[in-house]
């Protein structure tokens, strides 16, 4: 399988008092849809940030499409077929819904209108309260607000979304409605289209995950597709009796008086022969958990 | 210049609109036409509203989106045109002002006149008014960038400030013909409005960086 | 097509078995498209990753080609390679019962009884 990049970056650091993100390889494959997993504080927004060009106080190069360097980050192209939506101060407060949509036209070249609004309403942007675009950006709710950031990028030509934490405000259904545009969105660019998001929702965004990244203290602690990382690392449930022999070989493992569990490194299997365990394929969520707890300085 | 009144127009809210198009202008003529008839008013109202209100309805309306530490740029942020469209819209404010302040300024300013002799040369040196209003902003884009409390502060005193500035370069500059006064003042003009352009367009660049 | 999400079986090789069934039926035939991998994703609500990691695994069988930036499409099905392949896994399968059996101590003529009970129990 040949594989392109969306956006490659090399070295990249940034550093704050107390922390900081360092990044010597960094690559979001095209045409797929990658998650970035980590702790809070882990550096996932800020590198979020830096590779949105919203924040260009980092060192290092990133590459766009194979077309932009980052010198040319400020100001340069790439930001037009990049949507970028992210939890924090996105809009001015004071802004309605109809600025949005009239700044969003200045702003992007490839902004529809029409598709804006029909986005608005197939996302209940304005609840039951019917069509409304007088409404203050700063009176909805996270979640609304989020839908309302969703509709934005999603009513422009772009060919990458970048989006922090999309999931996080969503009830369970707009999670559902969440994958399924981001599915789309990838499906209608037959390959040229890619999503990189952030999220602590691992199993709710599991299904049409990738490719994952897991981030630790600025950090990359673990990638590859999920396919692999399924195959990398296996599930084991044991015996009580066989628990300090597993707790040598395995990965990580919680175990009670009556059995263990634990992810095994698949290359490690062997050496749990004898023992009476049982093997299942892990979640994305099993795997995630498990690398974090192994690189977390949680309870050192 | 189309462009520039249409990306204003959608980035100042409709309330926004209301208050600084229309209301303040009106009032700030009606409050000085009664001063003037009865014979107060000396050039400093008009600024100081200036500073006020412009402080006041930067933090009240826009989310102080001039400030340095103003975290609800993202979206803005994430645009190729941002740097442009900031410029577009800091142009924009300083021909707002100028066209909303320079009417009640000339109305206090030719009362002023009337009753204080020294003030006389206003009426023959017409852009004055308007330089004067243009280092208001300037001071007005310059407070932004202190903590909200001490812009207040630093609004009067940097007005007194301007102010006798402005009163010494009548005196220096007053005294030769009133052509090359107002030459000066133009060159002066167009200095002034380009330092805040700068300035701005230099403050919203340091908002890709730490604070 | 059923996808289960537990079932120990990785969703790839699911899909791919299944896919593989309808070949052989002839549900699809020589020449025929596989949906792409992106719009049998979405159908599925599965990741892209996935469904390419099956279409791989058919490709690599010899059951369907990938045509350039076109997709796959089914191959003719030959007969001979077919029963080839198939009596190879029987080996396979048979292979790893006398494995089992060596480790357990079970003799040849055991063995032997016991496939001949289980063939006529199928019967």
């Amino acid at each position: 399988m040949s594989l392109e990049y969306v956006i490659k970056g090399e070295n990249i650091e940034k550093k704050f008092k107390g922390f900081t993100l360092a990044i010597p390889e960094f690559k979001i494959p095209k045409g797929f849809a990658t998650a970035l997993i980590g702790e809070n504080g882990a550096g996932k927004s800020t590198l979020m940030n830096i590779l949105a060009g919203i924040r260009l106080d980092a060192k290092g190069t990133i590459r766009y499409f194979d077309e932009y360097d980052q010198v040319e980050r400020e100001n340069a192209n790439q930001k037009e077929r990049i949507g970028y939506v992210g939890p924090g101060h996105y809009y001015l407060p004071h802004w309605t819904v109809k600025q949005v949509e009239e700044v969003s036209g200045i702003m992007f070249e490839g902004f529809h209108k029409d598709k804006f609004e029909s986005l608005c309403q197939e996302l209940a942007v304005y609840g039951t309260g019917g069509f409304d675009k007088a409404k203050k950006v700063s009176s909805f709710s996270d979640g609304t607000k989020m839908k309302l950031m969703l509709a934005n990028v999603l009513a422009r030509d772009t060919e990458a979304l970048i989006l922090d934490e999309p999931a996080s405000p969503l009830d369970p259904l707009m999670r559902e409605k969440l994958c399924e545009m981001i599915q789309s969105y990838i499906e209608e660019g037959n390959g040229e289209r890619s999503v990189f998001f952030s999220t602590h929702n691992v199993s709710d965004m599991e299904n049409i995950t990738d490719y994952a990244i897991i981030m630790e203290h600025g950090k990359i602690v673990e990638e590859g597709f999920v396919v692999d990382l399924k195959e990398k690392y296996i599930l084991v449930k044991g015996d009580a009796e066989d628990k300090a022999k597993a707790k040598e070989v395995l990965y990580t493992m919680t175990a009670n008086n009556y059995g263990f569990e634990g992810i095994c490194l698949a290359e490690n299997l062997d050496k749990l022969a004898g023992m009476n365990i049982t093997k299942e394929i892990p979640s994305l969520y099993q795997i995630s958990v498990a690398v974090m707890k192994a690189n977390s300085m949680m309870g050192r | 210049m189309l462009k520039a009144w249409r990306s204003y127009w959608a980035f100042t809210n409709d309330l926004y609109k209301l208050m600084m198009l229309v209301v303040v202008p009106v009032a700030l003529i009606a409050t000085n036409i009664y001063l003037v008839a009865r014979g107060h008013g000396d050039g400093l109202l008009t600024l100081f509203a200036l500073y006020f209100i412009d402080t006041v309805s930067d933090l009240f309306f826009m989310n102080g989106f001039y400030r340095k530490s103003n975290s609800s740029l993202e979206f803005l942020q994430s645009s190729p045109k941002f740097a442009r469209f900031v410029k577009e819209i800091t142009i924009i404010d300083i021909v707002r002002r100028v066209l909303v302040y320079q009417i009640p300024f000339v109305v206090e300013l030719i009362g002023a006149a009337d009753s204080a002799e020294k003030l006389q040369w206003c009426k023959g040196n017409a852009f004055w008014p308007w330089l004067a209003i243009l280092i208001a902003q300037l001071v007005v884009f310059v407070a932004r960038h202190f903590v909200v409390w001490s812009q207040m502060y630093a609004c009067i005193v940097a007005g007194y400030m301007v102010l006798m500035f402005c009163f010494l370069l009548i005196i220096i500059v007053g005294s030769g013909s009133p052509v090359i006064t107002n030459l000066v003042l133009i060159v002066l003009i167009l200095v002034m409005s380009m330092v805040t352009v700068w300035y701005t367009n230099k403050k919203v660049r340091e908002s890709y960086y730490d604070s | 097509m059923r996808i289960l999400q537990n079932s120990g079986v990785p969703i790839y090789q699911q899909i791919a078995e299944q896919m593989k069934a309808d070949i052989l039926a002839g549900k699809m035939k020589q020449g025929d498209y596989l949906p792409s991998i992106r719009s049998l994703a979405k159908e599925l609500k599965i990741s892209v990753i996935t469904t390419m990691k099956a279409y791989e695994l058919l490709e690599a069988e010899g059951l369907v080609t990938a045509a350039q930036g076109k997709g796959f499409y089914v191959n003719a099905q030959d007969s001979e390679m077919l029963r080839e392949q198939h009596l190879r896994k029987v080996e396979d399968a048979l292979q790893e019962a006398i494995a089992a059996a060596k480790i357990a101590g079970i003799s040849e003529a055991e063995l032997k009884q016991t496939l001949e009970a289980l063939l006529s129990m199928e019967e």
